[in-house]
């Protein structure tokens, strides 16, 4: 599966963190304000992953980043 | 202008520091809040000091640099977020009062007890006695400058550290002299809190300093607030480093922190250090012949101090030298006692404080000769 995902980490800090992390595995991505989607609360931060998005997370997971939330598909 | 106070804060700043200044007051985006173009920028300026910082400090975890407003406020925050009713402390003789006063605090409050360990200038093994002589069952705490801000000698910080790790006991360090200056390593030196002024050797502005955290045992905030961060929550996030940084950040003193940092690696620390030592051991060597002038240590070197030293003429009050080479000469230092009663009573200059000198990266030869020049006309003026 390589959708893109929305992965909503616990602060704007780890979320960049967590993109230059990623961007060390060849996977780009973006740190957004939080969007209004299912499975997400909003007034954080995310990184919206526009591909290999599984992977990225398993990468994170991988590197201890708690994740506070996945958002899939458009946002609401 | 001859600036000769850069231990009380740099000056000039590296143009990229004020002109980063500039720029972040001209975004004025508010980072870690929204989601629009410039808060975004705004915070990855934050997030790329707090980066550099903890890169230049040894610190793996980017999150455990925290982002305060001065030296001041991260040893308070050590201080009070890590003491309860019943701690004992150990501090050395060569504190500043941004130590001293919260643990006389506590102390006059009742809550805690705290010993001083006595320095012995360049013999570390005695230094290091000293401190363990002090330490009990109920000691919790050992803070210490890591040089003092009066006379420059440096602690044995690495050899203290080991000695804390040994019995238990959590250490920070103030390296409000040192940083910049000597080769900091939060993980080689072993310290669990190291704290740090942004507007020193780092050459940022005011209003910056850091909290550099290396241990699991996480003090209490001093104040909560917004962070952005969890904002149904009716609790301040336990999440570093949000549960130091409620409110509002400096956005432009952090932005232009890391270009301060920037020039510091750029230079080196080693290179802004031999600089800076080559011209206080010129200083030191011109002034110690001068009969009516009184130095207070052995010729600083690089190993035993960090790159400043106190003088006094004799027979003239230290304040009234200062405003000579001032009125007369253009030289900046400061006179007086430096917020540091106990270095002071360590070496018997409690009556009237000493005349303290500190080059930068920015100090010249001419700078130094110019300095040397004026303290020798004024040990010999009868006025």
């Amino acid at each position: 599966m390589n959708e893109s995902k929305i992965i909503m980490l616990q602060s704007i800090t780890y979320a960049t963190k967590a993109r230059n992390l990623l961007l060390k595995y060849g996977i780009h991505s973006d740190v957004v304000k939080t969007p209004k989607m299912a499975g997400l609360s909003t007034c954080g931060y995310s990184l919206s992953v526009p591909y290999k998005a599984d992977a990225a997370l398993d990468i994170l997971i991988t590197n201890g980043f708690k994740i506070s939330g996945i958002g899939e598909g458009e946002p609401l | 202008m001859i600036y000769f106070d850069n231990a009380a804060t740099t000056y000039p700043k590296p143009i990229s520091v004020v002109r980063a200044v500039n720029d972040a007051v001209k975004l004025s985006a508010n980072p870690g809040r929204s989601g629009y173009k410039s808060a975004m920028l705004a915070s990855e300026k934050i997030f790329d000091c707090r980066q550099k910082a903890a890169d230049f400090f040894g610190l793996s975890n980017v999150e455990n640099c925290i982002l305060v407003p001065s030296c001041t406020v991260a040893l308070n925050t050590v201080i009070y977020g890590s003491l309860k009713k019943g701690c004992h402390v150990v501090i050395s003789s060569l504190e500043h009062n941004s130590v001293l006063r919260p643990i006389q605090k506590l102390f006059d409050m009742g809550t805690i007890t705290y010993d001083v360990a006595e320095v012995f200038e360049s013999d570390a093994d005695k230094t290091v006695d000293s401190f363990r002589r002090c330490m009990n069952d109920k000691t919790k705490l050992v803070i210490c400058t890591h040089a003092s801000n009066v006379f420059g000698m440096k602690l044995p910080v690495k050899r203290i550290a080991a000695l804390c790790k040994y019995y238990g006991v959590l250490f920070c360090i103030d390296a409000a002299q040192s940083a910049g200056v000597v080769p900091i390593d939060i993980n080689d030196i072993g310290a669990d809190f190291i704290c740090v002024p942004g507007h020193k050797g780092l050459y940022g502005p005011m209003g910056t300093g850091l909290l550099l955290i290396n241990t699991d045992k996480i003090p209490e905030s001093l104040y909560q607030g917004g962070t952005g961060s969890s904002s149904l929550d009716f609790k301040e996030p336990d999440l570093l480093p949000d549960k130091f940084e409620s409110g509002t950040l400096n956005f432009p003193g952090f932005a232009s922190l890391a270009k301060g940092i920037d020039f510091v690696n750029l230079k080196s620390v080693g290179r802004i250090a031999d600089h800076e030592m080559k011209l206080i051991r010129k200083i030191y060597a011109k002034l110690k012949p001068m009969k009516n002038v009184e130095l207070y240590t052995d010729m600083p070197d690089k190993e035993n101090f960090v790159p400043l030293m106190s003088f006094n003429v004799k027979g003239k009050d230290p304040a009234k030298v200062a405003e000579i080479l001032d009125r007369k000469y253009g030289i900046c230092v400061r006179s007086g006692f430096h917020c540091s009663p106990l270095a002071h009573k360590y070496m018997n200059t409690g009556e009237s404080g000493t005349v303290r000198v500190c080059p930068s990266a920015f100090t010249s030869e001419r700078d130094a000769d110019i300095l040397i020049n004026a303290v020798y006309n004024i040990s010999i003026s009868k006025k």
